[in-house]
């Protein structure tokens, strides 16, 4: 494949048919790239993550313009490994969305059908590399922001273990979900970019010492269990994806592995504690955006005016709806009955998990959405419905679990995604069996 | 069931420094009650046990100080470019932001 | 009715590390602005903070100094508010797991020793610095001091008076800076006191409603600020009324208080742990070495100063003002000083020496072994104290032995008999009319005459002997 670079994706993007996938583009010219594993090769970028030479807005108005005088470190080791960013990729407002719906530089669209969403929050991501424009791209995912857009974009997207990629640079929605995670138009090219990016960083005391991802190839998957958990298989899942997913589980089983059902009884329980959890750190994180150091200022005459209309001009609707929704589950009086349940909810939900692995799953196989990219506008208006197409993303983020979504053939069309699980730190597996559900299930790539 | 008021949300809103026109308030009300709602489902989680906090640190009780940062961040991230090419307003080396009320208004006599 | 006056102190220390707590900014005071910023002090999008182990070492230092538990796991949290000189909109800080609990602290007052519990000790950030009147109708953010570590030390209300907080306050300075872990500065704000003050009536054991005051940057401020509450609150109760709950501003050039205004308060932090942050794992055998290298508190130098050296308590309290003072003492009795004459010598002519240009004792260019030489010479009757103290001011910009310059400059004192006989009888023979009156009976007048005797002998004269020699001649 002819690798384009930011001049050639521009002029595509200018077409009437543009994706609206970058919010900006690097100059082809500034030729940073080294040798290295990735030598050469253009990475999109989702705009979250710092870059000394292009903006860093986050899909809002309130950073709009705002270039970061420092460097992700995730950005820092792609360049570092011979990348060059092509460009910044349009997202959700800081990350706050499914659809990239609520960037204030507009939506991104789905490459396999314009009237519907890429998924999001790293929608640009996943659409540019749908779109043939990079083999690779940088997302981040909170509740499943990079592996909801793989789906509905039929890429692969890659969410490893919480704390296997410094979120050092990446502008933070909720801290403790928040991973950096990898898109690419095939198992090995997702992977290969984690390869590079992960790994421990003395800036993010969340990140942590662990051993590398030691990828092996397995031709067969003899003694492997998978487990397919009964609460993402049940109602409320489009019966076009179920047969996708039914199509995984026998191609898994006759590569040989022993797949078993398991049940992870708090699964109900994880978006409510998702959208209480999320929204609270996110008020916190949000509270620097005041007008005073940098980014978007609205003048007023005093202090307190100007910090309200700076954040009223600055952040969309999404944003406002969780801060507040934040501001209140952490407030006197309504911190126990809503933050600290969450609290106990995750570490339930983190047992449930355990619990599964201890047993012997090497691997669980869910739907990665409930059913196929929607259409644009869809669930606009209706914040709940948009939440609870996290239903099967917002556990691994709650545990810190790794988790990919890997193409699983389409649906009129759709792309429909296939969602793997590991124990933490067990990446390795997860791509293992990914490579194989790649190879034998039609309309991979 | 209402679990917040207009009046909360107005309340709410102070804290988080944003404000509401007359209809994102409505809005605002309508949209936190249905997802409120929805997290009540968070009232059946067990209660609190400490123990389950304390397994991922178990391994740091080796070292002499645990979540403290390694010598390689002594130094400081450099920034590329100084404040005044990206702060909002700047003087003499400072950030420049409209007085508090407190500097411009009297001062009442506490004693 | 008679009421009980309580009050318990809130304390913020600067601890005294090279680096911020959460970056690797340099911790400076009054250099130009934002000159020692970065992404994380800033509160940049997507930076971090980490933690500098040196600020946590000396958080456990304070702690033990104070009798405190500390405790090996502590969780940082986010503080909530918003104002321009907290760059994240949020303090990190510790809440419902400090680093320490359950401390004491000893101190003296003119009523005599008491004690203050020690409720928690938690690490924290500063915030940065607003200034006002720089630029017209504007106010200015410095962030230089954002992000330098604190600790915020909590008593129980267990004091009584504006004179015992001022007398804790002074201990717990004099503590931490024996602990070397803080300049404890009240001006420059590297020491800050916040009291919360209530009434309750004689006898009872429930606590009235306080109120707290702040913004003070001085010991005499907060003893005056807290006289004038708990006046004002006195009149409030006799007059039958309530006290309200509120936080009162110290202004320092009116010496009054101000009650701050509600919407300056923020009413909800909304604390969380803050996700940025792991647990903070201090080790069992950490503490324990913290411990062992716990340097000796005022209280317990002033102890064994008295027993070691058998000085009375006066002088052993003296000496141990500062550990400085007391170790330039154990240091010139180490080299052989004989130790009352030495305590003597530390506290008159060498503070005397250091007063003159307002220097402290670390400053001083006598070395320890020089002074104890110099002090022998004393004892030994071979310079007098006026000389010596002439000697001691020359020794500082003089390498020569103290012997060599009391030689050189011809102080030996003089015990020679026929030259004394003639320095006397030369003064009597001047001054005959205060002979006749000494005789007369005004014996008083001798002194008079030891001193013409003195100045006769150009201070060389051992002054005992010129007694001697003169009341003999007198009464011949």
């Amino acid at each position: 494949m002819t690798a384009l670079g930011p001049d050639a994706v521009r002029r595509r993007e200018a077409a009437p048919d543009g994706l609206n996938a970058f919010v900006s583009f690097a100059d082809e010219a500034d030729d940073t790239s080294s040798d290295g594993p990735l030598a050469g090769a253009w990475v999109a970028v989702k705009d979250n993550l710092a870059t000394l030479e292009l903006p860093t807005t986050c899909g809002s108005r309130i950073l709009e313009g705002y270039v970061s005088p420092f460097e992700a470190t995730a950005v820092r080791r792609l360049r570092e490994a011979g990348g060059r960013v092509l460009g910044k990729t349009n997202m959700d407002e800081f990350g706050m969305g499914s659809s990239t719906e609520s960037s204030a530089w507009g939506p991104s669209l789905n490459p396999h059908d314009r009237d519907r969403v890429p998924g999001g929050s790293s929608g640009g991501s996943a659409a540019a590399v749908a779109a043939g424009y990079v083999r690779m791209a940088l997302g981040s995912d909170t509740g499943g922001s990079v592996r909801q857009p793989a789906a509905f974009c039929g890429v692969v997207g890659i969410k490893p273990t919480y704390g296997r990629v410094s979120r050092y640079g990446l502008v933070a929605y909720a801290s403790s979900l928040d991973q950096v995670g990898t898109f690419g138009r095939t198992v090995d090219d997702a992977a290969r970019l984690l390869d590079v990016v992960a790994g421990p960083d003395p800036r993010d005391a969340t990140s942590v010492e662990a051993q590398p991802i030691q990828h092996r190839r397995v031709e067969s998957l003899e003694g492997l269990t998978v487990g397919l958990p009964s609460e993402y298989w049940e109602g409320g899942v489009d019966a076009g994806v179920r047969l996708r997913l039914e199509a995984v589980r026998e191609a898994l089983r006759e590569g040989g592995a022993t797949v078993t059902a398991v049940s992870l009884p708090s699964t109900a329980r994880a978006i409510p504690a998702y959208y209480v959890l999320a929204p609270a750190e996110a008020s916190s994180n949000l509270s620097r955006y005041d007008g005073v150091r940098f980014g978007l200022r609205t003048d007023a005459p005093d202090l307190a005016s100007m910090v309200r209309a700076t954040r009223s001009d600055g952040f969309g609707v999404e944003v406002k709806r969780r801060i507040m929704l934040g501001a209140f589950a952490l407030s006197a009086g309504y911190y126990d009955a809503y933050y600290g349940a969450a609290q106990r909810v995750r570490r339930e939900i983190s047992d449930d998990f355990r619990a599964v692995f201890d047993a012997g799953v090497d691997v669980l196989l869910t739907p990665t959405t409930p059913g196929p990219a929607f259409r644009l506008g869809e669930k606009l208006d209706d914040p709940l419905a948009m939440y609870l197409q996290d239903v099967f993303t917002v556990p691994p983020n709650l545990a810190g679990l790794p988790a990919m979504s890997v193409p699983a053939g389409t649906v009129d069309g759709l792309p429909v995604g296939a969602q793997l699980i590991g124990p933490w730190w067990q990446e390795a597996t997860m791509i293992a069996v990914a490579r194989v559900i790649e190879a034998r299930i039609e309309g991979g790539p | 069931m209402t679990r917040v008021t207009e009046a909360d949300v107005e309340r709410i809103a102070e804290l988080a420094h944003v404000r509401l026109e007359r209809g994102e308030r409505e809005r605002l009300t309508h949209d936190m009650n249905q997802i409120l709602a929805h997290a009540d489902a968070l009232r059946d989680a067990t209660p609190d046990t400490a123990e389950a906090e304390e397994r991922d640190e178990a391994d740091e009780a080796a070292a002499d100080f645990g979540g403290v940062r390694p010598s390689e961040a002594e130094r400081p991230d450099r920034l590329a470019e100084t404040p005044d090419v990206w702060a909002p307003k700047m003087a003499d080396g400072f950030f420049v932001v409209p007085p508090p009320p407190a500097v411009t208004g009297g001062e009442g006599d506490g004693s | 009715m008679s009421w009980e006056t309580v009050i318990g102190v809130e304390v913020h220390v600067q601890l005294k590390t090279e680096r911020k707590l959460f970056c690797g900014c340099a911790v400076t005071f009054g250099d130009r602005p934002n000159a020692h910023v970065c992404p994380t002090c800033l509160g940049l999008p997507g930076a971090l903070p980490a933690v500098n182990p040196d600020a946590v070492k000396l958080a456990v230092r304070t702690a033990l100094s104070l009798d405190c538990t500390v405790h090996e796991r502590s969780v940082w949290a986010r503080k909530n508010y918003v104002y321009p000189d907290l760059p994240k909109g949020y303090q990190i800080t510790q809440f419902e797991a400090p680093i320490a609990t359950d401390g004491r602290l000893e101190f003296d007052t003119d009523a005599g020793p008491r004690q203050t519990r020690i409720r928690r000790i938690h690490m924290e950030e500063d915030a940065g610095k607003l200034v006002h009147d720089r630029v017209p109708d504007a106010s200015v953010v410095d962030l230089n001091r954002a992000g330098t570590p604190l600790v915020e030390i909590v008593t129980d209300p267990d004091l009584h008076s504006a004179e015992d907080v001022r007398a804790c306050l002074t201990e717990l300075k004099r503590v931490l800076e024996f602990m070397r872990v803080s300049d404890c500065n009240m001006e420059e704000g590297s020491l800050r006191a916040d009291a919360n003050v209530s009434l309750r009536p004689m006898g009872s054991t429930e606590l009235g409603t306080k109120t707290e005051i702040k913004n003070v940057n001085s010991f005499s401020g907060i003893e005056k600020a807290i006289h004038l509450e708990v006046d004002r609150q006195r009149e409030v109760l006799d007059r039958g009324d309530r006290v309200s709950s509120a936080t009162l501003l110290w202004d320092d050039h009116r010496g009054s208080l101000r009650v701050m205004r509600s919407k300056e308060e923020s009413h909800d932090y909304r604390y969380f742990p803050d996700p940025d942050l792991p647990v903070l794992v201090v080790s069992r055998s950490a503490i324990e070495e913290a411990r062992d290298a716990l340097p000796e508190r005022p209280r317990e130098l002033r102890d064994r100063l008295r027993d070691q050296y058998g000085l009375s308590s006066y002088d052993a309290g003296v000496l141990a003002h500062r550990s400085e003072t007391a170790a330039y003492f154990e240091a010139v009795v180490g080299s052989g000083g004989e130790a009352k004459a030495v305590a003597n010598w530390v506290m008159g002519p060498v503070q005397a020496l250091l007063n003159s240009d307002g220097r402290d004792i670390e400053e001083i260019g006598v070395a320890p072994t020089r002074l104890a030489e110099l002090i022998g010479l004393v004892v030994d009757g071979t310079v007098s104290d006026g000389n010596a103290r002439r000697v001691l001011n020359q020794m500082e910009s003089d390498v020569r032995t103290p012997a060599e310059i009391v030689e050189a400059e011809g102080f030996q004192q003089v015990r020679d008999e026929g030259a004394l006989a003639e320095w006397v009888s030369a003064v009597l023979s001047e001054h005959g009319e205060e002979v006749d009156r000494y005789r007369a009976g005004e014996t008083k007048i001798l002194g008079f005459l030891v001193g013409k005797v003195m100045r006769q002998s150009g201070g060389r004269a051992d002054p005992r002997l010129v007694n001697d020699a003169l009341k003999s001649a007198l009464e011949r």
